[in-house]
């Protein structure tokens, strides 16, 4: 079932005005600067602050109308709640936190502690089950935050800036767990991060949320290509190319990208590129970059006096420059050029 | 403790730099202009009397301020006897009295007023209580003092007498929340001395016959005879006895 | 063992050792006066039993009905938006402030024979409640439930809402979240303030007997009991004070034994 948002509520001096449906197995994630009410979208989706009108529905169970005065208590609307930090309950095991959901919803204790410890050795982590939260890493915690937020098959999954606490490694790992938790569920997902990984990795489609409105919409590749304000252009923009790591080379297909330094040990990765660090030329340019490519241009979208170049084969990229850059360079949409990046513009991250 | 006291003292007859040396080293100084102080330590039933004695003593006697320290009898004797600077004890029974005598080897004090247990009733007596016998009455929630102070024990023997077997609601630490307890309607008679009752209109008094009267005695003593003598003098002359009569006391 | 480097001014040494005479001195004088020869006749005496059995009874008592009724009332202040939560809390502590005497007043002015609810419950049931065992816990928990409720009253003012809003999205009713989050999570204060409830109602004087009076065995508590013994057997006050002292101590120390693990969770 599908889960739709219609909030209208005061935000201080602000308004958080917000139109959304998610639909069935969607991920949806909500981006957005600090400040701009993604937390305070999240805490009125779950129940726990009131709106000022709109509603608030899942299928045909109305969570909150404002016009009808109705409203589903928090602990009535079933939801899997994931926190950006502290999820867990200090004074109860690992087993115990997981299992706190199916008691409190009626499952007896030996049963509910059946279905947590299931849940932990779905996610690898059946070892954790005696453990005190206060002795688990950033990682660990948030991996039994998941577990726990799913093992009562929940309505509809709330993600808090789940990984934003986290250190790199342990990033890509909650990200790797939330992908596989979330893919091939009938369960909508609404996820909140500042976090531009996350959305791009994470999303289905991306909302992005400025002081309480919704700017844009859409499949992070859609954003990427056409930024509709600066916050998304900067945050969105970037490339991500998917690959696997062996030193510091990144390769993706046939396409190999030097990489800037790091510590993680190689294997699956994530490179991100801003789209302002690469460079175009007509001709192969000689010199200090190690990245040089020969490349197609798919399509060119003008905004104002910067201008952003989608690139095909052998990846896809996205790069900016200005009017006056472009025209220098004097090729067009379906002209072949060379592209060029700085390793040390280029990071990588966990996949 | 007396010596230091002694030579600390600063009399009217001092000479002005002595009393200058002494006041800049922080002692107590009654210099001239300054009166002397006398510290009469009393027991709480004479606070009435004490305010007139000290009155009419300080008008007499211009030089000297008295101050009256009131407390149970056996509080002050606890006090004296840790070495508080008393002139006058006034006690209301001879036991803490001869306490003091013998800590501080005293000679023998004088009974000054005497004190006679009431029984203490509702104003109008609505319960209709004559005498000790009533206060056995199963009906009647009475209030006794503690037998650990004087009024207590007092009341006790004054029961015993009379063949009262009373079972008290509550025995009071003292005996003016004997008086209090009735005037509060919370209990419906109780046992006091006459000076607890007399003046007030929130309460009644019913006299115990003589046969079963308790008197309590009151004797005083100038612990130092220079400064507190004249008081005990004052207490026990034509006008410390008027006084004491208008506050229910009985004199020797 | 490795201690943190002290950030505090040294001088500070000078007014702290000086509180801590003033609370340490009398004590040990007290210990060091009693008439330790005597210590078996007392604890023997029909009256000390009478007056430890009644202290410990009704102090007791006066706990489990202070956590009975003070927990919900410093949950109430702490979490809702109760108009005029301020001046409920200041009224409900209030207490704390009076002379115990003028307590004990108070409650006669309430539940007194003459008093308008005390004369509602003697004409309907023909209860009179002062003078009676029943006075004594009124008296102790008007005087000593205030300090659980200010102690638990902040503690839940402060502790983080984000662990029970988390039991709630997980489906917990509101009891649930009481009992498994709310209370856990405050366990300390709750502790500490049940204490302190305690050791002020077994401690009790003026409230108790202004308004419960005086009877062995029925009003007549430890702290009663030791005054009296101050008229004409100092050596039995002090000794009863010392009782006092070692019973109190032996309760904190147990006590603290427990509270050790409340606080660090668990851990050593």
């Amino acid at each position: 079932m599908s889960l739709a948002i219609t909030i209208r509520r005061a935000l201080g001096e602000r308004r958080l005005e917000v139109d959304l449906e998610i639909a069935d197995g969607e991920r949806l994630v909500v981006i957005g600067p600090n400040g701009a009410g993604k937390s305070s979208l999240l805490r009125s989706v779950a129940g726990l602050d009131p709106i000022d009108s709109g509603r608030v529905t899942f299928g045909d169970e109305i969570w909150d109308d404002a016009a009808t005065g109705e409203h589903r208590p928090v602990e009535s609307r079933r939801l899997g709640v994931v926190p950006q930090r502290d999820a867990l309950l200090a004074h109860l095991n690992v087993l115990d936190n997981v299992a706190y959901g199916p008691r409190s919803q009626g499952v007896s204790r030996r049963e509910a502690r059946r279905r947590a410890h299931r849940e932990l050795e779905r996610f690898h982590i059946g070892h954790l089950a005696d453990a005190r939260p206060r002795s688990l890493s950033g990682g660990e915690a948030q991996r039994v935050a998941i577990a726990r937020a799913l093992v009562a098959e929940p309505t509809a999954l709330l993600l808090d800036e789940p990984t934003s606490a986290l250190d790199l490694a342990a990033k890509a790992g909650v990200r790797a767990l939330l992908t596989a938790a979330t893919t091939a569920t009938a369960r909508p997902s609404l996820i909140v991060t500042h976090d531009a990984v996350d959305a791009l990795t994470l999303g289905d489609r991306i909302a992005v949320l400025e002081e309480g409105q919704i700017t844009q919409i859409g499949t992070g590749r859609e954003l990427a290509a056409a930024p509709r304000t600066g916050y998304v252009a900067e945050l969105l923009g970037i490339n991500l190319i998917r690959g696997s790591l062996n030193g510091s080379t990144l390769t993706s297909g046939n396409f190999e990208l030097t990489v800037g330094a790091h510590d993680l040990p190689g294997g699956e990765a994530i490179a991100t590129v801003r789209p302002r660090s690469i460079s175009l030329h007509r001709a192969r340019p000689e010199g200090s970059p190690r990245n040089v490519w020969q490349s197609r241009i798919s399509s060119i979208d003008r905004t104002a006096d910067r201008v952003r170049v989608r690139l095909v084969d052998p990846v896809e990229i996205v790069v900016e420059l200005t009017a006056a850059g472009l025209d220098a360079i004097g090729v067009g949409e379906g002209g072949e050029v060379w592209a060029s990046v700085k390793a040390s513009e280029v990071s990588v991250t966990g996949g | 403790m007396p010596v230091v006291v002694d030579v600390l003292r600063c009399r009217l007859a001092a000479t002005i730099p002595l009393c200058a040396v002494l006041l800049t080293m922080g002692s107590a100084c009654s210099g001239p202009g300054a009166p002397e102080r006398v510290n009469v330590f009393a027991a709480a039933s004479l606070g009435a009397v004490m305010a007139e004695v000290e009155q009419l003593y300080e008008a007499a006697n211009p030089e000297v301020d008295v101050v009256v320290n009131l407390a149970g009898s056996s509080t002050l004797a606890a006090q004296i006897l840790a070495g508080a600077d008393a002139a006058v004890f006034a006690s209301a029974n001879t036991a803490q009295m001869d306490l003091v005598r013998d800590g501080l080897g005293l000679g023998p004090a004088t009974v000054f007023a005497t004190n006679e247990l009431v029984i203490v009733v509702a104003p109008g007596n609505p319960l209709e209580i004559t005498g000790p016998d009533d206060l056995s009455r199963s009906d009647l929630v009475v209030a006794l003092a503690a037998p650990e102070v004087p009024a207590g024990a007092y009341a006790m023997e004054m029961l015993r007498r009379a063949g009262a077997d009373v079972a008290p609601a509550t025995l009071e630490l003292d005996v003016r929340a004997v008086v209090t307890r009735v005037a509060l309607g919370e209990s419906d008679a109780g046992v006091a001395y006459r000076t607890d009752v007399i003046g007030r209109s929130d309460v009644a008094s019913v006299s115990v016959p003589d046969d079963y009267q308790v008197v309590a005695d009151y004797p005083v003593l100038a612990i130092d005879p220079e400064t507190g003598g004249p008081v005990v003098e004052m207490l026990t002359s034509a006008v410390g006895r008027a006084a004491l009569n208008d506050a229910g006391f009985g004199v020797p | 063992m490795s201690r943190r480097p002290s950030t505090i001014p040294r001088l500070l040494i000078v007014p702290a050792g000086l509180a801590v005479a003033l609370f340490a001195l009398p004590i040990l004088a007290l210990i060091a006066r009693a008439p330790w020869g005597e210590l078996t006749s007392i604890l023997s005496d029909d009256d000390t039993g009478r007056a430890v059995g009644l202290s410990l009874v009704t102090s007791l008592i006066t706990t489990g009905i202070a956590l009975a009724i003070g927990v919900p009332l410093a949950l109430v202040l702490a979490r809702t938006r109760l108009p005029g939560r301020r001046i409920i809390l200041a009224v409900c502590t209030l207490s704390m402030v009076l002379p115990p005497v003028v307590a004990g007043v108070a409650l006669l002015s309430v539940l007194g024979r003459r008093a308008p609810l005390g004369r509602l419950l003697d004409d309907w049931f023909g209860v009179t409640v002062p003078f009676t065992g029943a006075a004594v816990v009124i008296a102790q928990l008007f005087v000593a439930m205030p300090f659980l409720v200010i102690t638990l009253e902040s503690a839940l003012g402060s502790v983080d809402r984000g662990p029970e809003e988390m039991a709630r999205a997980l489906g917990a009713r509101p009891w649930r979240v009481l009992t498994t989050v709310t209370v856990p999570s405050v366990r300390s204060a709750l502790l500490a303030g049940t204490v302190l409830t305690w050791a002020r109602a077994i401690g009790e004087f003026g409230a108790t007997i202004t308004f419960a009076g005086n009877l062995p065995g029925v009003t007549r508590t430890l702290p009663t009991e030791t005054y009296l013994a101050l008229q004409n057997s100092p050596d039995r006050a002090l000794m009863l004070a010392v009782i006092q002292v070692g019973v109190c101590l032996a309760v904190l120390i147990a006590l603290r034994r427990r509270w050790v693990p409340a606080i660090t969770g668990g851990r050593p």
